[in-house]
């Protein structure tokens, strides 16, 4: 019983980091909504957008959020999630 | 259609049609100001201080739109210059500064739309040149942080052909189609200003320029926050 509640535990705490393309940014206030909105959605950790190679780089605790979840965050504010890769 | 995908095309057609390629770069320009979101409250923002200008001097705003529009088209072409180290501009921590830098110009710009007009007639011909300064170096910081993306990418392209002149002739024409819409926002405020000069309206349009900044200013203090 223990065993089966600190595996739960364990099973929670899954960290993921995933590297997201996002095209169709144009300034640091579309960066700002990117993450802004990724931010919100719950199980992330931490959003980290490059303008320059254009893509975010989402941490998460991947038993709270899926990656399909992140691209469509994206995508609804008007541009466009490529596949996510996990992020090194 | 994305942003990237309307740029694409420069990276085969600039050694075989240049003038085509010049023409999509202009365009681009122009494309970048429509996708961008920094758009509509910068170029509200711009004919406000053109409008307040206009309240001061006969081609006051003319003279702070045009400004603007010149800070923007000769740092963007300045930049071209130093593509290689144009990615720190593209860092979130640079972007949070610019956020909170254009914030407080625009806060600046407010109080002064605000204050210029009561200031007495000798004291605002002196100040008329600092207002096409800081209308220049106002045009300047927001070409730093906004159509960064875009204009990386044109840079790329150019970068590709390994000719650096190609970069500083695009990243010219880049800014004059990004700075256009400003410099347009900023004559129709000064047209519009103008036709009510003569009436009793210009402590209306003091108050409506320097809302219109005040929330340029708001608008970059959340992106700031966002970015936090």
């Amino acid at each position: 019983m223990s065993d089966h509640r600190s595996s739960a535990r364990a099973t929670l705490l899954v960290f993921a980091a995933l590297l997201v393309p996002v095209d169709g940014m144009a300034c640091v206030a579309c960066a700002a909504s990117v993450k802004s909105a990724v931010k919100a959605l719950p199980g992330v950790v931490g959003v980290e957008v490059n303008l320059e190679k254009r893509n975010a780089r989402v941490t998460y605790f991947a038993s709270l959020l899926t990656p399909d979840r992140i691209v469509a965050a994206i995508d609804k504010l008007g541009y466009t999630a490529g596949m996510p890769k996990d992020a090194p | 259609m994305t942003l990237e995908q309307f740029l694409q095309p420069l990276s085969t057609g600039l050694s075989h049609n240049p003038l085509t390629a010049f023409g999509i770069t202009f365009v681009g320009g122009i494309v970048a100001s429509a996708v961008c979101p920094c758009t509509v409250p910068m170029g509200l923002g711009v004919a406000g201080l053109a409008g307040a200008s206009q309240v001061r001097a006969r081609y006051g705003g003319l003279q702070v739109s045009a400004a603007f529009f010149a800070g923007i088209v000769i740092s963007l072409t300045a930049l071209g210059g130093v593509a290689g180290r144009l990615g720190a501009l593209a860092t979130e921590s640079f972007g949070r500064n610019w956020a909170l830098g254009m914030a407080v110009l625009s806060l600046v710009a407010a109080a002064l739309a605000l204050w210029w007009p009561r200031m007495p007639i000798d004291r605002l011909t002196a100040w008329r040149r600092p207002g096409v300064v800081g209308s220049f170096a106002y045009g300047v910081v927001f070409s730093l942080g906004t159509s960064i993306a875009p204009f990386l990418l044109l840079l790329t392209i150019a970068a590709a052909e390994g000719r650096p002149e190609i970069g500083l002739i695009l990243a010219f024409i880049f800014g004059l189609g990004r700075g256009l819409p400003f410099l347009l926002a900023g004559m129709a405020g000064s047209v519009i200003t103008g036709f009510t000069r003569l009436g009793l309206r210009s402590r209306t349009i003091q108050v409506v320029s320097a809302a219109a900044l005040l929330t340029v200013s708001a608008y970059y203090a959340n992106v700031f926050a966002e970015l936090k």
